[in-house]
């Protein structure tokens, strides 16, 4: 089949479109939207579609919101034939089919239609048109090439079958239908379940009435011995009743004699009563005797047995009171130790406080040897009154004086007087002499008189100025005298020596406190006073208190092994103490215990002797008003009238033993029980047969037979149905499975050139060494390239998409020769890179060089590639 | 004298070949058998007849089926004698005694109860001595036990109606109940009876030589291997004669048949045989084949049969003695056109049909669905 060309009118969002398709390869370029897909949608429509279809999907196509009907028109060549077909669906829809050879034909409507479908289905593989054309937005993965017959025939061309007719595939149709008819396709179960369900059923209705029919004949069988039964019982029943009779006649004998033996026992029991009294009162009389005896015999041997009590209970006594004196002994020597004790405890203490009185004791007088130094310092101290300040306010008031005196010195009038010859002279009244050669400087602060005695009177007066500076002299002399009494110090010097030997006497007043803490290393020197003063006190008392014929320990060690010595005395004494009370408890119960045995059996005693007197009299009393002789006379008269009676009684007696009661009795018994017995059993076999013959008559009336019969009928017809239709089920399953094994292994042959195809178009894209391997239904199973193999699924989209194309594009060129197919390839390989493109483009341009493509592509360039091909713009 | 000895009409008895409709219509025969009888009587002047035995095929029938049959009885214008057999005994649950019975049978209708002798209404000094069974399982020769008591007496026609094998035919003559043909033979020769009415033998049969011990066989057949059924005795009893009369009572017919089949003409031969049969309705059939066909003439007898089998009350194969030979040859590969993986699997059910019957079935069927069936004008066997 080729494509000549398309038009659509008003085919969804397109209202006018003509394509003309190359005989190779037809690229098909536009924008989304254009209606590239409406032309693969009005291409099959057009086919498939009557123009009056009402289907929702034709419907679909007619424009929004215009009311016109959508056309699509084809010219084709297929086979001999070349044609126009035209349709327009929904809005005045139409069919026109143009035949233009091999002979010209014009039809419309349904004619049109059926006439198309007729040529164009059998000019070409309708299934494989469908595998072959890649549909937008369809699922482009693996191909199902399998369902088609014309590859099949074309490959078996390829693969040089010989006489391929084409009818293997209604052969196989009508073996499926066959073989569908007894199982289904898919898990192969049967279908004739209810033809053995039939068998099943019957068979449980024909073991249930045969049940019925063995019940029956049971009923039957027991009937038959139920009445055979009830004959024998009854022909037995005089016989039994003849015995009964015989048996109960002896038996009245029997009674009679044991009614009077009866009447005599009776008799015999008041006179046994009577005998009975009278020896039970000489018997009690005989036992009075007795018992006083007895009791005497017993107050004898309690008597007796008195006296050894009273001496146990003595003994016990004198015991108990060793124990108690032995006890206050232990008691005694318990306080001597305890007391011997306390006072090594006592020592141990005194020792120990001494010891630490001693070691206070110098503690505190190294102290106090330190707090004397201290004293000493203070009062060394006590007469300087200097201090660090003081001492450097008196030296700077010195020098400050100094430089007063420095400057009035520098700034007085210098007198210089220079002995020519040795002289006298008066200075200010101060008589000088003045040898030869001798100098005299004065520094003139105020007025001075020198006179020359006899000479001259020489007066110099200092300017004014000179007065200042005196005056400041004699401020800071002032001031400095002031300092020196504040101090009480009489010079400069002596306030540095007494400052320096204050720092001194501080420091080793500071030294001695020191000493004084190491001392006391860290405890209050009051408390320790105070803990002197105790110990002192508690080793006075100690001493005050002890008994001073003691000697006193030597030493510590000595006062504690004392102390141990007497605690393990006092634990021993104290052990031997508590046993011995034990002891003496044991004792005093025992004592206790004898003393009661004692007292009881003395009470005992005396009871025996009070009762025993009691009876004596009371047999006193009863001998004097019954005598012995009395009472042994009247058991003898009694004991005579009981043997007369009893005689008469063995005799009847024997007589009795004769009749043979017991056998007569159980005869009886017996005779009674077998006629009873069956009387019973004939009523209850009656009953039987009544039931039995209910029974029989309800399965009478049944139709039991008959109903086993036509249920075992029904189930051999069941049966017969069932075999045929297994035997039928059989042979079309053998013939289904042999036939689809060798219809696969004859597609296993066919599988070669299909994949030759394959590799061919796959060399292109994917490399010299591509290799495809194919399953029997002709789909990839995996893929070699470049030394690797790989299972088709785990591929890339894009490399399925290419291989999808290819096997589309080889099993189009391997049907081109026969009949012939389009591919139809629309919007694909968007997944694939330009290089593949490139490459795919080949392979598409080889395919088109045997079999029509039509490509279509909303991307410009995406089969530039492709290198012979028409391009159509939409 | 002249009476109808017949026996064994096993009112109720089904086969279980047979299918519903069949079914339905035989045993409608079986009743009809009953009218016959009364009409024969009629025609023949018999003045009463005697069943010896298995009257009925069970003792647990349905009322339907009783009833139909009584009221076929009641219809028999002469006396009936109806003798309790080992399948209808005359014990609990006796069909006898049923209600059923006891309301729709007529007066004209005597179960034979004991061996007391019958007078037979309307007949003087005719009696029916009968040994009725009492159970399935009898202790003792019944006919022999109704003799011991039966004094001769002169002057009176004495029918003695028995059922059971007689030791001279009885496979096993150690069966309690096989009935001793000498001591039938000495009764008759001491004419304490004048005739023996035997009934179990479904063939009629005539026992010794004395020409008055017979069995009528059943007047409607009831299997394959019976010799003589579906007649009765018309017996007439004269002072020293004795007259036998088998009369047809049934056009039921069972045929075993055993046919050998290796081409066209047998298979035609058959067809042939087939289409002789008259009364097709009432035949059932079961067939053995032998020998050896090919695909086209299996086809065609498969086809032979399928159609036949709508005609006769049955046709059946007899599986257990059908060995036949299905060879594709030349001819069946003409008709059929078989290419490619088709051809491959028709060889290799050839090579397997040898040894495996249903590889013989799938070809076969392969052949009918590649059209080499479409010349004959068999359907699909389904």
């Amino acid at each position: 089949m080729k494509l000549i060309s398309l038009t659509l009118d008003n085919w969804r969002g397109v209202s006018h479109s003509q394509i003309d398709f190359d005989d190779g390869v037809t690229l098909i370029e536009g924008p989304n939207e254009v209606g590239k897909s409406s032309l693969v949608e009005a291409l099959r429509m057009l086919f498939r579609e009557k123009s009056g279809s009402k289907k929702q999907q034709v419907q679909a196509v007619q424009p929004v919101g215009e009311d016109v009907g959508s056309s699509v028109s084809a010219e084709v060549r297929c086979g001999e034939y070349h044609f126009t077909y035209a349709k327009t669906y929904n809005r005045k829809h139409g069919t026109e089919l143009r035949i233009l050879a091999p002979r010209a034909e014009q039809l419309t409507g349904d004619d049109a239609h059926n006439r198309a479908w007729e040529i164009l289905s059998s000019h070409i593989d309708t299934a494989l048109w469908d595998s072959l054309l890649v549909e937008q937005g369809k699922e482009i993965g693996g191909v199902k090439l399998s369902d088609s017959d014309g590859l099949a025939r074309a490959l078996d061309n390829a693969a040089g079958g010989s006489g391929v007719s084409g009818e293997e595939s209604a052969l196989f149709g009508a073996v499926q239908a066959e073989y569908e008819r007894y199982f289904t396709l898919k898990s192969g179960k049967p279908r004739f379940a209810d033809e053995q369900l039939r068998v099943a059923d019957y068979t449980a209705q024909v073991a249930s009435l045969r049940t019925r029919g063995q019940e029956l004949e049971e009923d039957l069988r027991r009937f038959e011995g139920v009445s055979a039964e009830i004959s024998r019982l009854q022909r037995a029943l005089p016989e039994l009743k003849a015995a009964r009779e015989q048996h109960t006649e002896r038996w009245a004998a029997v009674d009679s004699l044991q009614h009077r033996l009866a009447a005599r026992e009776d008799e015999l029991k008041p006179l046994e009563q009577l005998l009975d009294n009278a020896c039970g009162q000489w018997e009690q009389r005989q036992q009075a005797g007795a018992d006083i005896a007895r009791r005497s015999a017993e107050l004898e041997e309690k008597k007796n047995a008195l006296q050894p009590l009273a001496e146990r209970a003595e003994a016990l006594e004198r015991a108990v009171k060793d124990a108690e004196s032995g006890l206050r002994g232990l008691r005694d020597r318990r306080r001597e130790l305890w007391q011997a004790r306390v006072q090594a405890q006592q020592d141990v203490s005194y020792l120990q406080d001494a010891a630490e009185l001693s070691r206070l004791q110098q503690l505190l007088d190294r102290v106090q040897a330190q707090r004397g130094e201290v004293e000493k310092l203070r009062e060394n101290l006590a007469g300087i009154h200097i201090t660090a300040e003081g001492r450097k306010a008196i030296q700077a008031a010195a020098t400050a004086l100094e430089v007063a005196r420095r400057t009035r010195d520098n700034a007085a009038t210098r007198l210089d007087v220079e002995a020519l010859q040795g002289l006298e002279l008066q200075l200010d009244g101060e008589s000088l002499k003045l040898s030869a050669g001798e100098a005299l400087e004065r520094r003139v602060a105020s007025a001075l008189q020198l006179e020359i005695p006899g000479l001259a009177r020489l007066r110099v007066t200092p300017a004014v100025s000179a007065g200042d500076l005196a005056e400041e002299v004699e401020s800071r002399q002032q001031e400095l005298d002031d300092l020196l009494a504040r101090y009480q110090v009489g010079s400069v010097e002596q306030a540095i020596a007494q400052d320096e030997r204050r720092v001194d006497t501080e420091q080793a007043m500071q030294a001695a406190r020191g000493r004084i803490d190491d001392i006391l290393q860290g405890s209050d020197e009051d408390s320790l006073q105070a803990e002197y003063r105790r110990l002192q006190q508690a080793c006075d008392d100690a001493l005050a208190q002890r008994d001073s014929a003691l000697p006193l320990p030597a030493s510590a060690q000595e006062a504690r092994a004392r102390l141990e010595e007497a605690s393990k005395a006092l634990e021993l004494c104290e052990a031997d103490l508590e046993r011995k009370t034990g002891g003496l408890e044991q004792q005093r119960g025992e004592l206790a215990r004898a003393q009661a045995d004692h007292q009881q059996a003395n009470t005992e005693a005396n009871a025996l002797a009070s009762v025993l007197d009691e009876k004596r009299a009371s047999l006193k009393r009863e001998s004097e008003a019954r005598p012995d002789a009395t009472l042994e006379q009247a058991v003898t008269e009694q004991q005579n009238r009981l043997d007369a009676i009893a005689g008469e009684l063995d005799q009847l007696r024997d007589e009795l033993k004769a009749a043979d009661p017991e056998s007569a009795r159980l005869q009886l018994d017996n005779a009674t029980k077998a006629f009873q017995r069956a009387e019973r059993d004939i009523i209850e076999l009656e009953q039987e047969q009544a039931v039995l013959t209910s029974r029989l008559d309800r399965a009478q009336a049944n139709g039991l037979f008959e109903e086993l019969e036509h249920a075992e009928q029904a189930l051999e017809e069941a049966e017969d149905t069932l075999a045929a239709t297994e035997r039928r089920a059989a042979a079309a399953k053998l013939l289904w499975e042999t036939l689809n094994q060798h219809r696969d292994a004859s597609r296993q042959a066919y599988v070669r050139p299909l994949r030759d195809g394959i590799q061919s178009l796959g060399k292109i894209v994917f490399g010299s060494d591509f290799d495809v391997t194919l399953a029997e239904d002709w789909t990839i199973l995996d893929v070699t390239r470049n030394g690797q193999t790989v299972p088709f699924d785990s591929l890339s989209i894009g490399a399925k998409e290419q291989l999808g194309i290819l096997t589309r594009l080889a099993a189009a060129r391997i049907v081109a020769d026969d009949g012939g197919v389009p591919v139809i390839i629309d919007d694909a390989l968007g997944f694939s890179d330009p290089t593949r493109l490139q490459s795919m483009g080949a392979a598409i341009a080889a395919a088109g060089g045997e079999a029509q493509v039509v490509l279509l592509s909303c991307t410009p360039g995406r089969f530039m590639h492709v290198g012979d091909v028409g391009v159509r713009r939409l | 004298m002249k009476f109808i000895h017949t026996s064994d009409w096993q009112i109720g008895m089904t086969r279980a070949f047979l299918s519903q409709e069949a079914a339905a219509r035989y045993s409608q025969a079986r009743i009809d058998a009953i009218r016959h009888l009364g009409q024969l009587a009629r025609e023949h002047g018999a003045q009463f007849m005697v069943v010896a035995g298995d009257v009925f095929e069970s003792n647990q029938l349905s009322a339907q089926t009783l009833s139909r049959c009584l009221d076929a009885l009641n219809s028999v214008p002469v006396p009936v004698f109806l003798l309790p057999g080992n399948h209808d005994p005359l014990d609990a649950s006796s069909i006898f005694r049923s209600k059923t019975f006891r309301e729709q049978a007529r007066g004209h209708l005597i179960v034979v109860s004991d061996s007391n002798p019958i007078p037979v209404p309307g007949l003087v000094n005719v009696e029916v001595v009968g040994a009725p069974w009492f159970s399935k399982r009898p202790a003792t020769d019944l006919c022999t036990q109704a003799l011991k008591t039966l004094e001769s007496a002169p002057g009176l026609t004495r029918i003695l109606v028995g059922h059971g094998q007689v030791d001279s035919l009885a496979p096993d003559q150690g069966q309690p109940g096989v009935v001793s043909q000498a001591v039938l033979e000495q009764a008759l020769a001491d004419r304490r009876v004048d005739y023996v009415a035997l009934g179990d033998r479904h063939s009629l049969t005539e026992v010794g030589n004395s020409g008055r011990l017979c069995y009528s066989g059943t007047p409607l057949v009831t299997d394959f291997d019976e010799v003589a059924p579906n007649q009765a005795l018309l017996v007439e009893l004269d002072a020293d004669d004795c007259q036998l009369t088998p009369l047809d009572t049934g056009i039921w017919v069972f045929l075993a048949e055993q046919r050998h089949i290796n081409g066209p003409e047998d298979l035609a031969a058959f067809a042939h045989w087939l289409e002789d049969i008259r009364g097709k309705e009432c035949s059932v059939l079961k067939v053995g084949f032998t020998g050896s066909i090919n695909l086209a003439l299996a086809a065609e007898l498969d086809a032979l049969l399928e159609d036949q089998s709508h005609l006769f009350a049955s046709l059946k194969r007899r599986e257990r003695t059908t060995d036949l030979a299905v060879v594709p040859d030349e001819l069946d590969d003409n008709a059929i056109a078989l290419s490619g993986y088709a051809e491959a699997t028709w060889k290799a059910l050839l090579a397997q049909s040898a040894v495996d019957e249903t590889a013989s079935d799938a070809l076969r069927l392969m052949y009918r669905l590649a059209g080499g069936a479409a010349g004959t004008h068999g359907g699909r066997g389904a």
